[in-house]
C-alpha cells in the first residue's frame, strides 16, 4: 500500500517535470511580459432596451475586427453582458496607436469656406459608402479616395456646385488635412484625400473610415500600460526572489529539524514542481501577484511540517517508539493544521471570486497552494518517515 | 517564562499599538490608492528635471523621484503630460501607466466592501465550529469575545504600521492592501486556535485551569507558533525586498503576521486567563 502511494507520488513528480520542460510555455501576465490592458464601457444611456443584445453583438464585431488590423500577434478580448469590454495586448509598440483604433472613429467631415474660416458643411463620414487607398501614378503618393452614398453624392455635387474655383476643406477628427480648390462639379460622388501620408496611415485612415461608428459610445474606464522592456528585468528578478524565499525555507528546515527537516524539504520541492505544472495545465498567468500567491504557499507549506515535528518532539519525550511518534505527531497535529489551512483556504476562495486583476491572481495561486501543500506536507512527508525509520530500524 | 505575571505590560502595548492605529489615519493622512478612488500614475524613466513642465501644468499632480525618473500621481490628463515629457527628452521612456475612472473605482470600492464582510463572516463561522470543542472548558461568549478582540488588535495595529511605513515609501491604502488585512485576519485566527486547542487538552490531561497550566500551554506552543510565523515571513522576504511593486503588499503581510503571533501567544491566552 505504502509502495504504491510513494510510486504515485513519484511518477506525479517525473510526469510533472516533463509538462513543466516540455509542454508550452508558461503564460508571463502583463506585469512581467509588458502590454496594454483597456477596459471599456459601452455607454447604455441613450440606447433603447430591447436593442441591448443587438448593440453588444455589433460592439463586439467591430472591435474584434479593429483589433485584427492592429496586426498583433497575440490578444485577449473579453466581453460581459453589462457591456464591460476588457482588451489585453501583451508587447505593443504604440499603445496610444492601439487605444486610437480600438476606441475611436475618425470623424470625417467636408467644411466649406466662410470669410477667413472653414465651417461645417453638412456632409460628413456617415454619408460614406467606401474607402480606398489609391497611389497617384504621378507623384506614387497614397491617396484615399472617397465614395459617397446617393445622397452623399447629392450633398457633394451641389456643394461643387456652389463653391466652383474655391476652396473646400477636408478635416478629419477636427484637424485639417487638406484643401483643394473645387475644378469641376462633381457629379459621381468620389473625392480624394491627399494629406502627404505614408502608406501605412493611409491604409489605416481608409481602413478605420471604412468600418464606421460603434453603436453606442464607448468610454474607457481604465487603463494599463507597462513596458515589455523594462519588465524583462523584473521577471528575472522576481524569479531569483522568490527562488530565494524558497531556500530561505529549506535551509530553516534543515537547521531547525535536521533529517526530518530534509525530508519536509522533499516534499516541498516536489509540492513546487507539481504546483508549476499545474499552471502550465490550467494556463495559470505567471505575475507578479501569482509568484507571491506561490511562494507564500511555500512559507505556509512548511508550518503542517513544524506542528508535526514539534509535536513528534513531545511525544519522544514521552518515550515512546518511534513508530508511534510518528503516528501520535501526525495525528495530534492534524486538526491544528486542518483549522489553519481552513482559515486561508476560506479566505482565499471568496477573495478570488470578489476581487479583481492583481489580487485575482495572487488568490489563486495561494488557494491551490494551501490545498495542495495540506497533501504533500502532511501525506507524502509522512510516508517518506516512516520508510526512512523503517530502513533505519532494519 | 511566566507570560501571565506580565500580561498587563502586554495589555498595554497592545492598547498603544491600537491607539496608534486608529490615529495613523489622523496624524499621517494616507494616500487611497487609485482603484479606490480614481486616478492616474505614471512612471517615466528620464533624466530630464520635470519640474519645469509640472509647474506649467493647469492641473495638480503628485511627483514623486524614483531612482531612475519619476513617479507621477493625479486624477486625469497624464498622458497629456507623458507627450509633454517627449517632446522635451526624447529617451524618455514610460515605464509604467494607469488610469482608472471614478466609475469603475467606485465599483472596485462596492466589491472590496463586499469581500470583506464574507471573508470576515466565513472566518467567524469557521472559528465557532472550531471552538464548539472547547465549550465544556469555556464560555462560547468569552472564546468569540477574545477572538474578535485579537482579530481586531492585528488589523488595526498592521494598519498602524503601514499607514507609518505609507509615509516612507509613499505606499497607498488600495486594495492590495485591503486584501492583505484579510489574510492576516486568517493567521490571526489561526494562531489563537493553536494556543486554545493546547490549553484545552492540558486543562482536560490535568482538570485544572491555573495560571500555571496557562503558562505551560503558552511556553509548550510558542516556539511552533514563532517558527510557523518566520517560515512564512522568510519564504516572502527576498520578494519584498527585491520588487519594489510588491513591497507595499508583502510587508502588511508580514508586519500583520508578526502581529498575530504576538497577540496569540501575549494577548488571547492571557485575557482568556481573565475570563476564567
Amino acid at each position: 500500500m505504502k509502495n504504491f502511494f510513494l510510486a504515485t507520488f513519484f511518477s506525479v513528480f517525473v510526469l510533472s517535470l516533463i509538462i513543466i520542460f516540455f509542454y508550452k510555455n508558461f503564460t508571463l501576465g502583463m506585469d512581467l511580459a509588458g502590454g496594454t490592458i483597456l477596459t471599456y464601457q459601452i455607454d447604455w444611456q441613450n440606447i433603447d432596451k430591447t436593442k441591448i443584445k443587438n448593440v453588444l453583438e455589433q460592439t463586439k464585431d467591430l472591435i474584434e475586427r479593429r483589433i485584427n488590423f492592429l496586426g498583433v500577434s497575440e490578444y485577449f478580448v473579453s466581453f460581459s453582458e453589462s457591456g464591460r469590454i476588457l482588451v489585453e495586448i501583451p508587447n505593443i509598440k504604440d499603445p496610444e496607436m492601439a487605444k486610437k483604433i480600438i476606441g475611436e472613429t475618425p470623424f470625417l467631415e467636408f467644411r466649406i469656406p466662410q470669410k477667413d474660416e472653414f465651417v461645417p458643411s453638412g456632409l460628413t463620414g456617415e454619408y460614406l459608402q467606401k474607402a480606398e487607398v489609391v497611389i497617384n501614378p504621378n507623384t506614387l503618393e497614397p491617396i484615399v479616395s472617397l465614395e459617397f452614398n446617393q445622397e452623399g453624392a447629392k450633398i457633394f455635387k451641389d456643394l461643387t456646385q456652389k463653391y466652383l474655383g474655391q476652396p473646400i476643406a477636408i478635416y478629419l477628427d477636427g484637424k485639417l488635412i487638406s484643401s483643394p480648390i473645387v475644378r469641376d462639379v462633381i457629379e459621381n460622388g468620389k473625392a480624394q484625400i491627399t494629406g502627404k501620408f505614408t502608406l501605412d496611415e493611409a491604409k489605416l485612415l481608409a481602413n478605420r473610415l471604412n468600418q464606421g461608428a460603434l453603436p453606442a459610445p464607448l468610454n474607457l474606464i481604465a487603463e494599463s500600460v507597462v513596458n515589455p522592456i523594462l519588465s524583462e528585468k523584473i521577471l528575472k528578478i522576481a524569479l531569483y526572489a522568490s527562488i530565494l524565499g524558497v531556500i530561505l525555507v529549506i535551509l530553516f528546515m534543515i537547521i531547525f529539524y535536521g533529517f526530518y527537516g530534509f525530508l519536509a524539504d522533499i516534499a516541498l520541492i516536489f509540492f513546487l514542481v507539481f504546483n508549476l505544472a499545474l499552471y502550465k495545465i490550467l494556463g495559470v498567468t505567471i505575475s507578479l501577484a501569482s509568484l507571491s500567491g506561490l511562494v507564500l504557499a511555500v512559507g505556509m507549506a512548511v508550518d503542517a511540517n513544524i506542528l508535526i515535528f514539534e509535536r513528534m518532539k513531545e511525544e519522544k519525550q514521552r518515550g515512546l517508539k518511534i513508530k508511534e511518534v510518528i503516528k501520535e505527531g501526525f495525528n495530534r497535529a492534524f486538526p491544528s493544521i486542518r483549522d489553519s489551512n481552513m482559515t486561508t483556504i476560506i479566505s482565499s476562495l471568496l477573495i478570488y471570486f470578489l476581487a479583481v486583476s492583481f489580487v485575482k491572481g495572487f488568490a489563486l495561486t495561494l488557494l491551490f497552494g494551501v490545498i495542495f501543500s495540506f497533501l504533500t506536507a502532511v501525506f507524502f512527508t509522512r510516508y517518506l518517515l516512516e520508510i526512512m525509520t523503517r530502513t533505519n530500524a532494519d | 517564562m511566566d507570560l501571565i505575571r506580565k500580561r498587563f505590560y502586554f495589555y498595554f502595548l497592545s492598547l498603544i499599538l491600537v491607539l496608534f492605529g486608529a490615529l495613523s489615519f489622523y496624524i499621517f493622512n494616507p494616500n487611497l490608492g487609485i482603484d479606490l478612488i480614481g486616478g492616474q500614475i505614471l512612471e517615466v524613466k528620464t533624466k530630464t528635471n520635470l519640474e519645469e513642465i509640472i509647474k506649467k501644468l493647469n492641473f495638480k499632480v503628485f511627483v514623486y523621484p524614483t531612482e531612475e525618473g519619476y513617479l507621477i500621481k493625479g486624477q486625469e490628463n497624464l498622458n497629456l503630460l507623458w507627450q509633454d515629457i517627449q517632446k522635451i527628452d526624447k529617451n524618455a521612456q514610460r515605464i509604467r501607466y494607469e488610469s482608472i475612472s471614478p466609475s469603475l473605482s467606485a465599483e472596485l470600492r462596492n466589491k472590496a466592501e463586499l469581500m470583506v464582510v464574507l471573508v470576515l463572516m466565513a472566518i467567524g463561522t469557521y472559528v465557532s465550529f472550531a471552538f464548539y470543542k472547547l465549550k465544556k472548558q469555556f464560555s462560547l461568549f468569552d472564546l468569540g469575545f477574545i477572538v474578535i478582540m485579537t482579530l481586531f488588535h492585528d488589523v488595526v495595529a498592521t494598519t498602524g504600521f503601514y499607514v507609518l511605513l505609507s509615509k516612507f515609501f509613499n505606499f497607498d491604502l488600495d486594495i492590495k492592501f485591503i486584501t492583505a488585512l484579510l489574510i492576516i485576519a486568517g493567521f490571526s485566527v489561526h494562531d489563537t486556535i493553536v494556543v486554545f486547542d493546547r490549553l484545552r487538552e492540558n486543562i482536560l490531561k490535568t482538570g485544572k485551569k491555573t495560571k500555571e497550566i496557562f503558562n505551560t500551554s503558552i511556553n509548550q506552543t510558542l516556539r511552533r507558533s514563532i517558527f510557523t510565523s518566520l517560515t512564512t515571513v522568510l519564504a516572502i522576504l527576498p520578494l519584498s525586498i527585491l520588487i519594489p511593486d510588491l513591497r507595499a503588499f508583502l510587508l502588511s503581510i508580514q508586519i500583520g503576521i508578526i502581529i498575530g503571533t504576538y497577540s496569540s501567544i501575549c494577548l488571547a491566552a492571557p485575557l482568556l486567563f481573565e475570563e476564567k
